[in-house]
């Protein structure tokens, strides 16, 4: 009786661990200014995983090759948390790096918010776990500085104004 | 001439090959430099190492402030610092920054060994539990031997960009400086050009007003040799008159007939000389301009009246029998210079008759399709003597030098012909029994004849009659009862209310009309001229201005 107590703890344990794994924040999206209070939304790797997946296939100046990365669309986010009348996005980096880019590259460019790449995870070690990636092998009008500052990796919060 | 600006036109066009090659290669150049400076900025591993060095001394703070009671984190927040440290060197590793760093071996192995101490310490790392002062400060020393070697580091990478960013400057700078030089060679060998061409067009254009003074000068040179000419013929011409006359005064006052015979030859002497005298008038004239030639209206008919009479001491003397045919419609009238036309024809004819040893010449002239036709058609011995009748299209090259008197008759015929934008043709028999025919063609305007149409109003017809016949001319037309249409002149013979009556009618019906009096007028105010009887026939067409009214209706 005893050992089947112990057991049965353990799986509790085990499932309340997973769920939390599952369900832990690593993105928070704000919008601001936009007539009515504040909204802050936060998404766990599933909830954006549900936002819809595309793969893009793009070469970039921090990678070798042409890799495929994974992830949904920016303006499908945008989508989600209401920020369609936004004109300016504030992005934060696990390190503080901030960079503000117009929204209207969300809906010119296929801008992936990349969770995985070439099928791999992506890691706080590899940039993740979180990468803005805009498809710059399909443009070349991207191969260019101000575009390479905005490729901001280690996402965790967007400000959305 | 022709030479200089070919050259001219092929120095213009290399120069400006030579330009747009410059600009091409310079622009090149300078895009070039341009591409290496934005590739150069594209991955800014300046930028890069501070990062890195940021992110280093993040990861060795947290590792301080494990355990810290006022200021300290958990083991949680030193594996993130470790995790973005360890992105941080691997942005060294790969991408643009990575190709960078192999051209830079020397400072590739500071982040080799932090890579090394990152794997190697990586267990420690996340097995660090909260509070673990003992292990974050084992840690802690394991990475300090990296402080000083990121600082060389980062201070290698400013100075190799330095120097990398100062060697692109520097390249920058030299395609600017060749392209300035470039360009500067390029304007300087355009003023040049330009220089040239001005002086080239200075050159050209006072060659042109030397030429046109030369020209001028010739002109003036020809324009007194001609007057001179045409002075002295008219001078000759005037006392060999004297001599022909005192030779036929001579001729009838002798009966000896040899002295006559003497006579006879020396007038024929002096009608050459007369002739020669004449063909030189022409010749000095050649060289009249175009707008000498008149336009007057004239008949085919009158034409051949005019050289008939031109030719006929000729023919006497020559023993040649001229006969003339012509064929023309019936209401053209040509315009043009009668005069000249005739002068052709009888230079044409006499050189015909003097030299192809023929005794007699048809002359067929015609008008058609603009063209005025004259064909003298002639029996003509290819093979006999030295004449050819070519020589009225004009002497050979060898003949040119021994230019005969033959010559000169033919030669005026060809320059007026010329002038007149005509031709001159000859068709050579081509069996025994044909004959030759030269043909001139000269291009005329003509228009329908126009009428003078009179009206005659007398009580007598036999008065009507005389009139008529006096009036009758080929282009007047009598009013017959009935006829419509306008009437230029009207004839009534005055007396008592017949003159009144039918003036006041008829200038109703005709206001424009002239009024000639057949008579002395009761009413002289009826009338614009007046004809005493008996009728005086030039004086009836002089008042009736019926050679006036035909001139300005032809010219209308």
């Amino acid at each position: 009786m005893i050992l089947f107590s112990r057991v049965a703890l353990i799986i509790a344990l085990a499932v309340s661990f997973c769920t939390a794994s599952v369900a832990e924040t690593i993105l928070t999206v704000q919008v601001k200014n936009t007539g009515q209070a504040n909204k802050t939304t936060q998404f766990s790797r599933k909830e954006l995983l549900d936002l819809g997946q595309i793969t893009l296939t793009t070469a970039n100046d921090f990678v070798d090759g042409t890799p495929s990365f994974e992830g949904p669309l920016m303006r499908d986010l945008i989508s989600a948390v209401s920020g369609q009348h936004t004109t300016v996005a504030r992005l934060f980096a696990e390190n503080d790096y901030i960079v503000e880019i117009p929204t209207h590259d969300f809906l010119d460019y296929d801008v992936v918010l990349a969770l995985s790449q070439d099928g791999k995870r992506l890691s706080l070690r590899d940039m993740g776990p979180i990468w803005l990636i805009y498809p710059m092998s399909d443009h070349p009008e991207l191969a260019d500085p101000s575009y390479n500052n905005r490729l901001i990796w280690q996402l965790v919060r967007v400000e959305l104004e | 001439m022709n030479g200089t600006q070919n050259s001219v036109r092929t120095i213009g066009f290399a120069t400006i090959v030579v330009t747009i090659l410059t600009a091409a290669v310079s622009f090149g150049f300078v895009r070039a430099s341009l591409n290496d400076i934005r590739v150069h900025w594209q991955e800014n591993l300046v930028w890069a190492s501070s990062q890195l060095e940021i992110e280093y001394l993040r990861f060795r703070e947290s590792l301080v402030r494990l355990g810290d009671e006022r200021n300290g984190v958990d083991s949680a927040e030193v594996n993130r610092r470790f995790e973005i440290l360890w992105s941080r060197v691997k942005l060294f590793q790969t991408g643009v920054a990575g190709q960078k760093m192999e051209s830079r071996p020397h400072l590739g192995a500071a982040i080799a060994a932090l890579q090394v101490t990152l794997e190697k310490q990586e267990p420690r790392v996340t097995g660090l539990r909260d509070n673990d002062e003992t292990g974050a400060s084992i840690l802690f020393e394991a990475f300090a031997k990296h402080d000083q070697e990121l600082y060389q580091f980062h201070r290698g990478i400013m100075q190799a960009e330095v120097e990398i960013g100062a060697g692109l400057r520097d390249a920058l700078y030299a395609n600017h400086l060749a392209l300035t030089w470039l360009a500067g060679g390029a304007v300087l060998v355009t003023l040049a050009l330009l220089a040239f061409f001005a002086a080239e067009t200075r050159r050209q254009r006072q060659a042109a007003i030397e030429n046109s003074i030369l020209l001028e000068q010739a002109r003036t040179a020809t324009r007194a040799k001609t007057a001179f000419l045409s002075m002295m013929s008219h001078d000759l011409r005037t006392p060999m008159n004297g001599i022909l006359g005192m030779i036929a005064l001579a001729k009838r006052h002798t009966a000896d007939l040899r002295q006559a015979e003497h006579l006879d030859q020396a007038a024929d002497a002096s009608r050459q000389m007369n002739d020669l005298l004449s063909d030189i008038l022409d010749f000095a004239s050649l060289d009249a301009i175009v707008s000498d030639l008149v336009a007057e209206p004239f008949e085919l008919v009158q034409l051949q009246q005019h050289i008939r009479s031109e030719l006929e001491p000729f023919a006497q003397r020559e023993d040649i029998n001229f006969t003339f045919n012509t064929t023309s419609d019936a209401d053209q009238v040509m315009l043009g210079d009668k005069r000249r036309l005739s002068q052709i024809i009888g230079h044409l004819a006499r050189f015909l008759g003097r030299n192809s040893a023929t005794d007699g010449v048809e002359l067929r002239m015609s008008y058609a399709a603009g063209f005025f036709r004259a064909e003298f058609d002639f029996h003509y011995e290819t093979e006999a003597g030295d004449w050819h009748l070519d020589l009225v299209l004009g002497p050979s090259s060898q003949e040119i030098s021994g230019f005969a008197n033959d010559a000169l008759g033919p030669a005026i015929a060809r320059g007026f012909t010329e002038n007149m934008g005509g031709t001159l043709s000859l068709h050579l028999p081509q069996a025994a029994r044909e004959n030759a025919v030269v043909v001139l063609s000269v291009p005329l305007k003509a228009q329908k004849r126009a009428y003078v149409r009179v009206r005659i109003e007398t009580q007598s017809s036999a008065l009507a009659a005389i009139c008529k016949s006096a009036l009758k001319m080929p282009h007047v037309q009598f009013y017959q009862h009935g006829d419509a249409g306008d009437v230029h002149t009207v004839v009534v013979e005055t007396g008592a209310q017949f003159e009144r009556d039918t003036c006041e009618r008829l200038r109703a019906v005709y206001p424009k009309a002239k009024f000639i009096a057949l008579g002395v007028p009761l009413d002289g105010a009826l009338f614009d001229g007046e004809i005493k009887l008996p009728i005086d026939v030039a004086a009836l067409r002089q008042a009736a201005f019926l050679e006036g009214i035909q001139g300005s209706l032809l010219q209308g």
